[in-house]
């Protein structure tokens, strides 16, 4: 992957990145409110409202994706792997909060 | 070396409705190909037919006698303006011009309003500015053909003097397919005119043709 493909997706990935990384911190927070019995809801959780996401990007903003297919990205491959990297970000974030648990619920009002 | 972009034999139906039928346009390099059709007639769904993005019933786009299939794959060869704004609004005039690699300079020394405009984005211009810059990157960007669907929407009557000498210039290096409902400046700047019409296409000889066939008093 060079440099321009990275441009291209992460302005492709502009468009929803705030509000998953909303979704991932809540989700992730769940897992570690409740434990590891709680990875499955959450792990769904977070992939309806990436579906959510999808549908919404694919319905109001397809004239966006002339833009990157003048650049040569497909709609597909523009999903595929933004979508990788937001599941990889959150299965990060789950491991982060799992991992510093003790040190979290220290400083935050729980 | 001159390139043909062919569609040939296209049909197309939704449902019981048949929108084309038996299509066929040549567009080569060096020429402007003018499409001109009423509302409704399929030059839209024509061109994305050409660009790969719309199924039709049969249908054969040939580069230089090749098939050419999921042409949206090779901006090499072909772009599209589509007739609606396509540049993420968010996006800077900065990204864009890193994006397609284009100099921002030429811009500038060909529309002076643009001189303060680099770090601007999309959303802050003007409806006809932002058009502009949709068919400059477009028609400056390294590619065999351009299909533009309604370039001079938006425009004001100076810009499209300024955006027909763009397309004069550019047809040296490349092979544009124009659709647009301002015919008179369709037909100032076409080298071959296709009118649509009852779904097929008819290349016209004379503008007169265009009266005869019901699509316009001239």
């Amino acid at each position: 992957m060079n440099r321009k493909t990275i441009n291209i997706h992460y302005r492709f990935y502009q468009n929803f990145a705030l509000l998953s990384l909303i979704i991932s911190n809540v989700s992730a927070f769940f897992v570690m409110m409740v434990g590891l019995k709680g990875f499955a809801f959450a792990f769904w959780f977070k992939a309806a409202t990436l579906g959510i996401i999808y549908l919404y990007l694919n319905k109001y903003k397809k004239s966006d994706f002339y833009y990157y297919q003048n650049l040569g990205y497909s709609k597909k491959t523009l999903w595929w792997y933004t979508m990788a990297l937001d599941m990889v970000v959150y299965l990060l974030l789950i491991f982060i909060y799992t991992q510093n648990q003790a040190y979290l619920r220290a400083i935050l009002p729980i | 070396m001159k390139h043909t972009l062919e569609a040939d034999g296209i049909n197309l139906e939704f449902g019981n409705r048949k929108i084309l039928s038996d299509i066929y346009l040549k567009c080569e390099t060096g020429k402007i190909t003018g499409l001109l059709g009423r509302n409704g007639n399929g030059k839209s769904c024509l061109m994305n037919i050409i660009y790969g993005t719309l199924n039709a019933t049969d249908k054969s786009i040939r580069l230089d006698g090749r098939p050419l299939l999921q042409a949206y794959k090779k901006p090499e060869i072909l772009l599209y303006l589509p007739q609606f704004n396509f540049i993420p609004k968010f996006l800077k005039l900065k990204s864009i011009f890193t994006d397609f690699n284009l100099e921002y300079n030429e811009l500038e020394s060909l529309f002076p309003e643009f001189k303060t405009k680099y770090n601007s984005r999309i959303k802050n211009l003007s409806g006809g500015q932002r058009r502009l810059i949709e068919i400059y990157i477009v028609l400056k960007s390294n590619s065999k053909f351009a299909l533009l669907d309604e370039p001079f929407s938006h425009l004001s009557p100076l810009m499209i003097e300024t955006v027909k000498e763009l397309l004069l210039e550019t047809k040296k290096t490349k092979g544009l397919l124009v659709t647009d409902h301002m015919f008179r400046d369709i037909i100032d700047v076409s080298d071959d005119l296709y009118l649509l019409t009852g779904g097929r296409t008819h290349l016209t000889k004379d503008i007169k043709e265009l009266e005869f066939l019901g699509y316009a008093k001239l």
